[in-house]
């Protein structure tokens, strides 16, 4: 799992920074606009559990966020994540979103299947919360999350 | 202490935050004063305070002392709301719903065991799925049968060939909680659940074998079949990925119930419905029927753990005692009739991180514990001890019948990662005479001793308040982790 403040992940696929807290996992991401803020959480989930390098974009998926509401939408974007991982055994590799006519988001994401020879899992996301969950503006004019996911 | 929220000590093992601002009760937290300085943590004191605003709570937000910062409710936190002005609240139960322990104890002692230690490890770690997404390769269930496990709970288990209709009489709630409802559980929850039932999963869920090393009450001891030098088993596991996703599911719902009540939440994931509503009524049912998943999953582990012992030992279960002790939810709601202000009502009690203690003589307690009281299971970490509580009539008058779940982390998963860097914990375990296997890389590092509190002093704060009583102290000799 990475140390608490580092900025991770993999140049050019996904950077964001771990967060302390006591039981669960907690990290800060950015992103240039929302559907980019979407696709960084997603990867930054894959990387904390399974180390992003290990993975490749074999299978696409894609899905729906129907909500407006940010907070809410990334929830329901971070739980497709998590519905994807386990139930399907798909963990995402490379992820895009864009939004949808007449709201919403849609999320395509290019997922590995799970390999237990080449997948050793370093921290399991069992479920993403509404704790904290805020999305903010940055002083850039990005965005930024702040996301705890329950270990 | 290293926090500036205000508290004031109110005895020597309980502190209490006044009612201000939108608390419509006063905070109260379990700790005595060398514990509070050590571990209790601003984010852990907001949330008591938190949850006193939420709509129809009685009493007081109340926090055992193993409390750590959750989200929502603490962990080790219990409140009770009115059930018919309050609330119900996926946040004050958890994800992981009905996470509880279940104790199993033999004839054997540590002498007959210890030459077989090993062994039996690798038999629990071979016939126990545990890990990531761990499934069970003989129990993949239909629709139909899905719909029996949450309705009947440890029963269907027990139907089914999984253990003995005796092991039906020792599980909190005879192990099946009424009201359960499959249809208000989303198709996910069941793709989830399907093949997850006899698994363990990952994080902090185990299964241990255990020594009694110490009894302090030899009555009571006696009682639930336990006596200095007899090994013991402790599973600690829940609902696994269908009641998470019951828990996500419902959390959208509710806040948006909340928001059409009115309710203002002072952290978003106290997302809340009134009991009242559809929406409290359908979360009720649908975290009912993942409790009954989590008392069958329990249930499956038994009979598994009782075929590692059969092939190591060479006798059958039966002939080796291994009978079932209790069986005890730490994360649940339940509707359960307390003395609030003078007068008896119902009131919805949420323990998240907590565990039901119900003392000699209440109609709850199985017939056999009865005149002892309830045992209250209480799991350390994996190189300390555990204990066997048992229930104390100040539970009753001051916490909803209710006491503390374990140690509570005192690290995070990544500063104990990093404490264990260049450190072998299979090495400093076997050391201390327990042999452990791990399904996860860094599971070791994360779930080392270090990161928790030592276990007794949390149990000394519930043993001196009158709440729970030391029974029996538990050393593990064996662990396996998911």
């Amino acid at each position: 799992m990475p140390d608490p403040g580092e900025v991770t992940g993999v140049a050019g696929k996904v950077h964001y920074r771990v967060l302390d807290h006591t039981a669960d996992f907690a990290f800060e991401a950015r992103g240039r606009d929302f559907p980019d803020l979407v696709a960084t959480c997603l990867l930054a989930c894959s990387d904390a559990m399974w180390g992003i390098e290990t993975l490749r974009p074999v299978e696409e998926v894609e899905f729906e966020v129907t909500t407006t509401d940010r907070e809410m939408a990334l929830f329901q974007a971070l739980s497709e994540w998590v519905f994807l991982v386990e139930a399907r055994g798909l963990i995402p590799a490379e992820v895009t979103a864009r939004e949808r006519p007449g709201g919403g988001w849609t999320v395509r994401a290019c997922c590995d299947r799970h390999d237990p020879d080449r997948h050793v899992h370093r921290v399991a996301l069992k479920a993403p919360t509404l704790h904290r969950l805020k999305v903010t503006r940055t002083r850039g004019g990005g965005l930024r999350a702040r996301v705890i996911m329950d270990t | 202490m290293g926090t500036t929220f205000h508290f004031e000590r109110l005895d020597d093992q309980r502190i209490v935050i006044p009612r201000h601002g939108a608390m419509r009760v006063d905070g109260v937290i379990y700790a005595s004063a060398d514990l509070a300085r050590r571990a209790l943590d601003e984010a852990a004191l907001e949330q008591v305070a938190n949850v006193a605003c939420l709509p129809g709570i009685v009493g007081q937000s109340l926090a055992m002392p193993d409390i750590h910062w959750g989200y929502g409710f603490p962990i080790g936190g219990v409140a009770a709301f009115d059930a018919r002005e309050g609330v119900i609240s996926p946040g004050g139960v958890g994800y992981d719903i009905n996470c509880g322990v279940r104790l199993l104890r033999s004839d054997l002692t540590e002498d007959e065991v210890r030459g077989r230690i090993r062994d039996l490890v690798a038999a629990l770690f071979a016939n126990v799925p545990t890990g990531v997404g761990s499934h069970q390769r003989e129990i993949r269930l239909s629709r139909e049968e899905m719909a029996r496990v949450t309705s009947q709970g440890a029963a269907w288990a027990v139907a089914e060939g999984y253990g003995d209709a005796d092991d039906l009489l020792f599980l909190e709630e005879g192990g099946r909680i009424r009201g359960a409802q499959f249809e208000a559980c989303s198709e996910r929850a069941y793709e989830r659940g399907r093949d997850q039932l006899g698994t363990l999963g990952s994080g902090n869920h185990f299964c241990e074998v255990g020594v009694v090393d110490k009894v302090y009450d030899e009555v009571v001891a006696r009682a639930f079949g336990l006596s200095r030098g007899l090994v013991t088993v402790t599973i600690h596991t829940g609902s696994r990925g269908f009641g998470h996703q019951v828990c996500t599911d419902f959390i959208p719902l509710m806040d948006r119930a909340a928001r059409a009540a009115g309710i203002r939440l002072p952290d978003r994931q106290l997302a809340c419905a009134p009991i009242r509503w559809e929406e409290g009524r359908r979360y009720f049912a649908a975290m009912a029927a993942a409790a009954n998943y989590a008392f069958a999953n329990r249930q499956v582990i038994t009979h598994e753990v009782r075929c590692a012992f059969e092939s190591v030992l060479g006798q059958g279960w039966r002939d080796l005692g291994l009978r079932v002790v209790y069986d005890v939810a730490h994360n649940i709601a339940k509707f359960e009739r307390h003395r609030v202000g003078g007068r008896e009502v119902e009131v919805c009690v949420h323990r998240k991180g907590a565990t039901r203690a119900l003392p000699a003589g209440h109609p709850d307690v199985p017939v056999p514990y009865r005149e002892v009281g309830q045992p209250v299971l209480v799991p350390g970490d994996m190189g300390r001890v555990s204990y066997v509580l048992v229930g104390a009539p100040r539970a009753l008058d001051e916490t909803f019948g209710s006491s503390c779940h374990g140690a509570g982390r005192l690290l995070s998963r990544s500063q104990a990662i990093k404490k264990g860097k260049r450190r072998d914990i299979r090495k400093e375990l076997a050391r201390r005479g327990v042999s452990v296997r791990a399904a996860g890389s860094e599971t070791l590092a994360e779930e080392m001793p270090d990161a928790y509190k030592d276990v007794s002093d949390v149990v000394e704060v519930v043993h001196a308040a009158g709440i729970a009583r030391k029974v029996v102290r538990l050393r593990p000799i064996g662990v396996i982790k998911g």
